[in-house]
């Protein structure tokens, strides 16, 4: 795993690819940090909860590559025949996108010791913040490296990447879409209007239930909830290990 | 080849292809048994993952969140908790948001609100529960707290309600905080300062819980706007309130402790003279706030001034211009701020009013020996009196500049004094000031101090619980000067981005041939 992730880390700065994940991630958090600055109030809290959005840009970036490149190299066929673990090729693959984005948020670290210096606020929240910005990285980009191990095509890995995470973005307003529409439904087959309404908050709190972003949100405020890094740890997990799944499946397909 | 010799080949190749299908039966065995593993694992895995999820969420996830803000804003203190310790183990207090609970109120004025409401229900060991119903999709909600629709709940959708044994209390989310009143002056927007959720909610149960204690009657029926925030500011000290119309044979009932006078756009009858009078002098309290507004630049109010004039004071038929730009707000002579005399000054955190539109009120010459009046509100050394032209503009009458009453006290000279604070602006007591500024502002603040000056009783019902200044994200302006600024601005938008591009444009261009 350590050869695995030293050789993906590393590859990030052997093409463009992270330095344009993190040029793209410097400018827009120091556009953020500058217009906090400007204002003579800054909240790291909420420069990171803004940057949060950028994942949907990042993620298919940073793992568009992993396996799709592989493929395109046939280097892939090294780890099907080499004697290594294939859950050890998704881990290291899996941590080295984390280490980079790691690297990226050394900016936020550097805009903290700002702040301090110009007698601003680091407190609780801003730990919290921190702490679930790497939390819901680690969420998507297990999502973005299911997406890579699923298609040959990196641009298709990309695209792939970036539905599945805007869905989980707009997973609350889609709720209240789909609440609306079963209450709409029902409505039509004449059914009392409690009962309508019932069905409504069932069907969007079912589905609000998977938004990890709202889940997430009270760290900001120092609230720490470990439901919600639970939530994210154990979906990452699931991702990262259908991903091995699938792998596996291709390494003793015999097709 | 014979025949005989070619038969064991075929033999052979029997056998092999019988080999060879058996392997692939076997393999296909194999593949299929791994398929099931590979589905069957997945299919546990993530059922694990949900129920552990659901588990912990539902079952655990109160007790597993943690509230390490700096001054715990998101917690109840030790007041509170004793406080809803000391209540009997059947207390039920319901607290109602009017509409659904926000799945994300960061950065809304629910922030500091949400999560400390689930901290009461959390440690009041089932004695508080929260919950949300919106208002517009369950409207039989407004049946069950407030039966008689005399709060009209269906129209404070956003607010919470807090109820208890029948008894409801109304809180508006915007009262939970306070404000920074210089910003508000200034620019017209308000900017939170301090987190007051917590006094708000647990002093509205107190009161609920012990029931009230004083009744304060409004008087309707003199062209007068409406009261209904007053009425919610009486609710929240523990005063219940009733309206008392001035019609014939007005009559302050014996069970009033304070009666209202809020901003009559038209004067007192005779019988309300009498009765009034009678009433301060049997230990009365009173509050009443008149202003100089378009709806009342005619009316003198002859009964209503021959009532104070009796207690010493009289309300001037003009209008305060305040000409010192210092006290103006927002560059207006009709409104500005007013000093607190030093004997109130301990009626609220701050020590200048918002007066609008404001009689001048005057001590009268001869003097009443039975009442002490003295002011309590003034204007600075440059106000002077206007009245409106005929296009309804200000007209100064008297161009010497001098400190105007804009606030008096009188009280009646014996061991039960009746007392009467009379407001020459409507600021105290109207919807439309408190519906603008709310219930945390700072005239607010202060006339809850007359009324707590007048009905001591209300005061026991008073847990302190102090305000949590929300953290400052301001930077030291020494520090966070522009040209700091410009430099954040090139070092993290320009300098560093472009490094990176630059990186990535070399390493493109030397991996393309590659």
């Amino acid at each position: 795993m350590q050869a695995i992730f030293k050789r993906e880390f590393l590859s990030y700065f052997r093409t463009p690819v992270g330095y344009v994940a993190m040029a793209i991630f410097t400018f827009i958090s120091g556009f953020i940090f500058y217009t906090q600055f400007a204002s003579g109030y800054v909240s790291i809290s909420q420069e990171i909860i803004t940057l949060r959005a950028l994942f949907i840009v990042i993620v298919p970036i940073i793992t568009m590559g992993m396996f799709a490149e592989d493929r395109r190299r046939g280097t892939e066929i090294l780890y099907y025949t080499s004697p290594i673990e294939m859950f050890s090729v998704v881990a290291g693959k899996f941590l080295a996108a984390m280490a980079l984005y790691f690297v990226m948020f050394i900016n936020v670290f550097i805009h903290m010791i700002v702040v301090s210096a110009c007698g601003g606020a680091v407190d609780a929240g801003v730990v919290g913040s921190v702490l679930v910005f790497f939390f819901l990285a680690a969420l998507f980009i297990s999502i973005g490296l299911l997406a890579s191990v699923l298609t040959d095509n990196q641009i298709i890995s990309a695209i792939v990447a970036f539905l599945f995470i805007l869905v989980v973005q707009l997973l609350s307003v889609i709720g209240n879409y789909c609440g609306t529409a079963v209450s709409t439904v029902m409505s039509y087959m004449g059914i009392s209007s409690s009962a309508r309404n019932a069905a409504n908050q069932a069907v969007s709190g079912f589905i609000g239930w998977f938004d990890p972003f709202t889940k997430t949100e009270d760290f900001s405020i120092g609230l720490f909830s470990v439901s919600a890094l639970v939530f994210c740890i154990s979906f990452a997990i699931f991702f990262l290990y259908l991903s091995f799944r699938i792998l596996e499946k291709k390494r003793w397909s015999q097709k | 080849m014979s025949t005989n010799e070619r038969k064991p080949a075929k033999n052979v190749s029997k056998v092999s292809n019988n080999a060879a299908a058996n392997k692939k039966k076997h393999r296909n065995e194999r593949a299929h048994q791994l398929k099931i593993f590979a589905v069957g694992s997945v299919l546990i895995l993530l059922a694990i993952v949900l129920l552990a999820n659901v588990l912990i969420d539902k079952v655990l996830g109160n007790a597993l969140t943690f509230d390490f803000s700096v001054q715990h804003s998101n917690a109840i203190s030790d007041t509170s908790v004793k406080f809803l310790e000391s209540l009997p183990q059947d207390t039920k207090i319901r607290i109602v948001g009017l509409f659904e609970r926000p799945q994300s109120f960061y950065e809304t004025k629910y922030q500091y609100i949400v999560p400390l409401l689930d901290d009461y229900a959390k440690k009041s060991g089932g004695k508080v529960s929260v919950e949300y119903v919106d208002v517009t999709k369950n409207p039989g909600i407004i049946q069950q707290l407030d039966p008689t629709d005399s709060y009209s709940l269906k129209s404070l959708s956003g607010w919470y309600v807090v109820s208890y044994n029948g008894k409801i209390d109304l809180i508006d989310p915007v009262s939970c905080y306070t404000i920074d009143t210089d910003i508000l002056n200034e620019t017209d927007s308000f900017v939170a300062t301090g987190i007051n959720t917590e006094y708000t909610f647990t002093n509205s149960m107190m009161s609920l819980v012990k029931g009230f204690t004083n009744k304060a009657y409004i008087v309707t029926g003199l062209k007068e706007n409406g009261a209904t925030q007053f009425k919610r500011l009486l609710n929240g000290m523990g005063i219940e309130v009733q309206d008392l119309a001035a019609a014939t044979g007005f009559k302050v009932p014996e069970d009033c402790n304070l009666l209202v006078l809020n901003g009559p756009n038209s004067d007192i009858t005779e019988a309300m003279y009498s009765e009034i009078k009678a009433y301060v002098e049997r230990g009365g309290k009173v509050i009443i706030s008149v202003d100089y507004s378009a709806d009342n630049v005619n009316e003198a109010f002859p009964n209503l001034n021959r009532l104070l004039n009796e207690m010493n004071i009289n309300i001037e038929h003009s209008m305060v211009s305040e000409n010192d730009p210092a006290y103006q707000l927002n560059a207006k002579i009709n409104d500005s701020q007013g000093d607190i005399v030093d004997k109130y000054s301990n009626f609220a955190s701050e020590k200048k009013m918002h007066i609008t539109l404001a009689r001048p009120l005057s001590l009268i010459s001869a003097q009443n020996a039975n009442y002490i009046a003295e002011p309590v509100i003034v204007s600075s050394k440059s106000a002077t009196k206007s009245v409106a032209d005929e296009n309804n503009m200000a007209k100064q009458i008297d161009s010497t500049p001098g400190i105007l009453n804009v606030a008096m006290h009188t009280a009646y000279n014996v061991d039960n004094p009746g007392e009467v604070y009379v407001f020459g602006t409507v600021n105290f007591t109207s919807d439309d000031y408190f519906e603008q500024f709310t219930l945390s502002d700072r005239n607010a603040d202060f006339v809850k101090s007359c009324v707590r000056s007048m009905l001591p009783t209300s005061a026991q019902y008073n847990i302190d619980i102090p305000v949590k200044k929300l953290d400052g994200n301001r930077l030291n302006d020494n520090k966070a000067t522009t040209a700091a600024g410009t430099t954040v601005m090139i070092v993290f938008m320009i300098v560093l981005p472009v490094i990176l591009s630059s990186m990535a444009v070399i390493v493109y261009n030397k991996r393309k041939n590659l």
